[in-house]
């Protein structure tokens, strides 16, 4: 019975199942880099990119999302338990260890170790003894004296923590994920310049309240000379209640953090123009620049001395003809822009005609004496700002500093002993000194070497 | 004439100081092979120096090139698009050499790290990797990073340094004269140490990326496939660390751990790009 559970243990607590459990983490991960992920694939439709009888068993398998299948969940749960176990066993034995350490003897003819030295100094035993002891504890060595000529140094002792920090470390990572994973409350909140909201949607589709009002006073986009964009910014303001608490200017990684929740910079969009940009170009070759503000109309003198005037009776951000053959959007964003103009010039009212800002050759002709082109749109903009409360993110980054501290100690502090023994000599003293570090004989040769050099009379030592 | 070359110098700028200093890598590398195949220790010397060289002039021309993006009005440190990425690259694995040479007996991978750190930087023009300076998206604006691509680099040339170890020690296993057990040794050990000091940089590189994907989208990991394939060379490495512990994971398969890592480590800074279903959150590198 026990032994059955011990066999148990022990594969449960073993560095084999570690890497086994690695391995199939691996795979895993790569799987989840070749399939389609049904939450992080935009764009990509699995119908058209599998067969039926694929989709079937892979949707069993969980395959299109893959880092939230029991079988990867699974995974992570057995590599805690692993953890825990593992480390558990470890407590054991390093108390044994320990244990044993305390009760290790002085050890016999120190000059037959693979690293030392034998020296001969003309102070009395106590003034090297007292010169000993300073400089191996400069060196880091913490002393233990056996007696009046025996003295020993430990460097290192915080190995064996490097272990447990580094372990415990990714447990609490692996902890804070999961926390993440199912805690996590994250959505989209669109604001329009002066538009304000005390709640936003979740990407779930479930409306939460913020606790407070959030206002965008204004939104710009800066580009760089070749047009690309530099920046993207929100005005914000938080209202609690009827006081305004504090403004935020929200930039792309300058999160706001406020209440339960924070905010980001996340995208925005076009949504509708605030004004157009027409050019006239008349039939005597004149040209002139016309804008048409949102709500309103523009404005111009034409060569001839009459009056034009320009309506925009409808605007579509995304023109489409919609079943019953109408013009309207199949979005609010700015795929295909077009707007249905009319033109008055001298009392006169001209046919209403589309213009479509991407295929410029569709625009009307000049029977009228001149002809239009659009120049430029200056869209509307909504800023879209991520919302979102992360606890497991606190325990990431503790484990994180846990972990890194963990790994600096297993792989940069090793475990030195020096043996020191300082007898009386002729009229002087004479001193064995013997190191042992399995790890990093590098490293003790060299402080072995300053120890040395320090006991040097002064003549010898330049 | 001498117009020509006067304006040769004029134009000269920091892409064609790291040509030579490809250059330079490949005379480190020759340099090497020669200083391997005559006795003597002291013979390190030569090709020390002219590492050196490399290094220094490396490091130039990526300060001008730092230089040169402010003066453009840019101003950002060279490590956003492929061919910085891969000219730093180049530059952290002579650097991660002439760092480690002083911990442990390194020398004799000297000439394959060379050979890399110069092909890395061949290697822009093999692809046609555009080597304007670019301005910079607004998500890569941040204090992180610096830290980010520096830790992820670091980490790379140290596992490019356990990579040729680890061919070595294959090839060393294989050789009929019997295996020199010192040298296998040495080896392993170069092996281990490199791992070590990659994995700890990896795992601060991907902590760093962390941090900052947190303060620009509101989450720590979003299973981009950069992310995850940066998770999955942190398990390969894992399992070696992992490995030298348990019995009858030790030898040959410790070289083979090492060298499938690189190819990971390849995979995950080259290849993830055409991965067909990439998304492009880290398409700029």
């Amino acid at each position: 019975m026990t032994e059955k559970k011990n066999a148990l243990l022990d594969f449960l607590g073993s560095t084999r199942l570690t890497i086994f459990l690695f391995i199939f983490l691996l795979l895993g991960s790569v799987l989840g880099t070749i399939i389609i992920q049904e939450s992080t694939s935009e764009g990509m439709h699995i119908p058209e990119v599998y067969s039926p009888v694929i989709i079937k068993i892979f949707r069993g398998l969980g395959f299109f999302d893959i880092y939230h299948s029991p079988m990867y969940v699974g995974l992570l749960i057995l590599l805690v338990m692993n953890l825990l176990v593992c480390t558990s066993r470890r407590i054991k034995m390093d108390r044994r260890r320990l244990a044993q350490e305390k009760d290790r003897k002085f050890p016999e003819k120190l000059d037959r170790f693979k690293h030392g030295f034998t020296m001969r100094l003309n102070g009395r035993v106590e003034e090297v003894r007292n010169r000993v002891n300073e400089t191996v504890r400069k060196l880091g060595y913490r002393l233990r004296a056996w007696d009046d000529n025996r003295i020993s140094g430990n460097r290192g002792r915080l190995k064996i923590y490097g272990f447990y920090l580094a372990h415990m470390g990714t447990l609490i990572i692996i902890i804070g994920g999961m926390i993440s994973g199912l805690l996590t409350i994250e959505g989209i909140l669109w604001l329009m310049p002066g538009d304000s909201s005390d709640k936003f949607r979740t990407y779930d589709g479930e409306v939460v309240e913020l606790g407070y009002t959030v206002r965008c006073d204004d939104f710009f986009i800066e580009y760089y000379p070749s047009g690309m964009v530099s920046e993207y910014k929100s005005e914000l303001t938080v209202i609690e209640g009827d006081q305004e608490i504090l403004e935020k200017t929200l930039i792309v990684n300058s999160p706001l953090s406020h209440g339960k929740f924070r905010l980001y910079q996340s995208q925005y969009r076009a949504i509708g123009v605030r004004g157009i940009h027409l050019k006239v170009s008349f039939d005597s070759g004149e040209q002139k620049d016309v804008l048409i503000p949102s709500p309103g109309q523009g404005k111009l003198v034409a060569p001839d001395g009459d009056n034009m005037t320009f309506t925009v009776l409808q605007f579509e951000p995304d023109f489409v003809f919609d079943s019953n053959m109408k013009a309207s959007s199949r979005s609010t964003d700015l795929n295909n822009p077009a707007f249905h103009l009319q033109v008055e010039k001298g009392g006169e009212t001209s046919k209403p005609k589309w213009f479509f800002i991407k295929h410029q050759s569709h625009h009307g002709g000049g029977e009228e004496g001149y002809q239009i082109e659009v120049k430029d749109l200056e869209p509307n903009y909504a800023t879209g700002i991520e919302v979102s409360r992360d606890i497991g993110s606190v325990f990431i980054w503790i484990g994180s500093i846990i972990m890194i501290t963990g790994l600096i100690i297993t792989f940069f502090v090793f475990r030195e002993t020096l043996w020191i023994t300082i007898d009386s000599h002729d009229k002087g003293s004479r001193i064995v000194v013997a190191g042992v570090s399995p790890k990093n004989p590098m490293g003790l040769k060299l402080r072995i070497d300053r120890l040395q050099k320090s006991l040097m009379p002064e003549d010898q030592n330049g | 004439m001498l117009s020509q070359i006067a304006n040769h110098i004029s134009n000269f700028d920091d892409t064609e100081l790291t040509q030579i200093v490809m250059l330079i890598y490949l005379v480190a590398t020759f340099s090497f092979m020669w200083a391997y195949s005559s006795k003597g220790e002291s013979n390190k010397k030569i090709p020390h120096l002219i590492v050196w060289i490399a290094f220094i002039l490396h490091t130039i021309s990526l300060l001008w090139r730092w230089k040169a993006s402010y003066d453009i009005g840019y101003g950002h440190a060279p490590l956003t698009n492929r061919y910085e990425s891969l000219v730093f690259f180049s530059w952290t694995i002579s650097g991660m050499y002439l760092f480690m040479k002083h911990f442990f007996s390194i020398w004799k991978i000297g000439a394959f790290m060379m050979f890399l750190a110069g092909g890395f930087i061949g290697f822009t023009s093999l692809i046609g990797a555009d080597a304007d300076i670019t301005p910079l998206m607004p998500a890569l604006k941040s204090n992180w990073l610096l830290f980010h691509v520096m830790t992820c680099f670091l980490a790379y040339s140290a596992f490019a340094a356990a990579f040729i170890a680890g061919i070595y020690s294959l090839l060393k296993h294989a050789s009929r004269k019997g295996p020199e057990t010192d040298v296998i040794e040495n080896l392993d050990q170069i092996m281990y140490r490199t791992i070590m000091i990659g994995f700890l940089l990896l795992t601060l590189g991907i902590i760093s990326g962390s941090a900052w994907a947190y303060n620009a989208w509101g989450r720590y990991w979003g299973w981009d496939p950069k992310e995850v394939w940066s998770l999955i060379t942190w398990f390969v490495y894992a399992i070696f660390l992992h490995a030298r512990v348990t019995k009858g994971w030790q030898g040959k398969k410790l070289a083979l751990i090492s060298i499938i890592g690189f190819i990971f480590v390849i995979f995950t800074f080259l290849g993830v790009n055409y991965l067909p279903i990439f998304k492009g959150l880290h398409s700029y590198a």
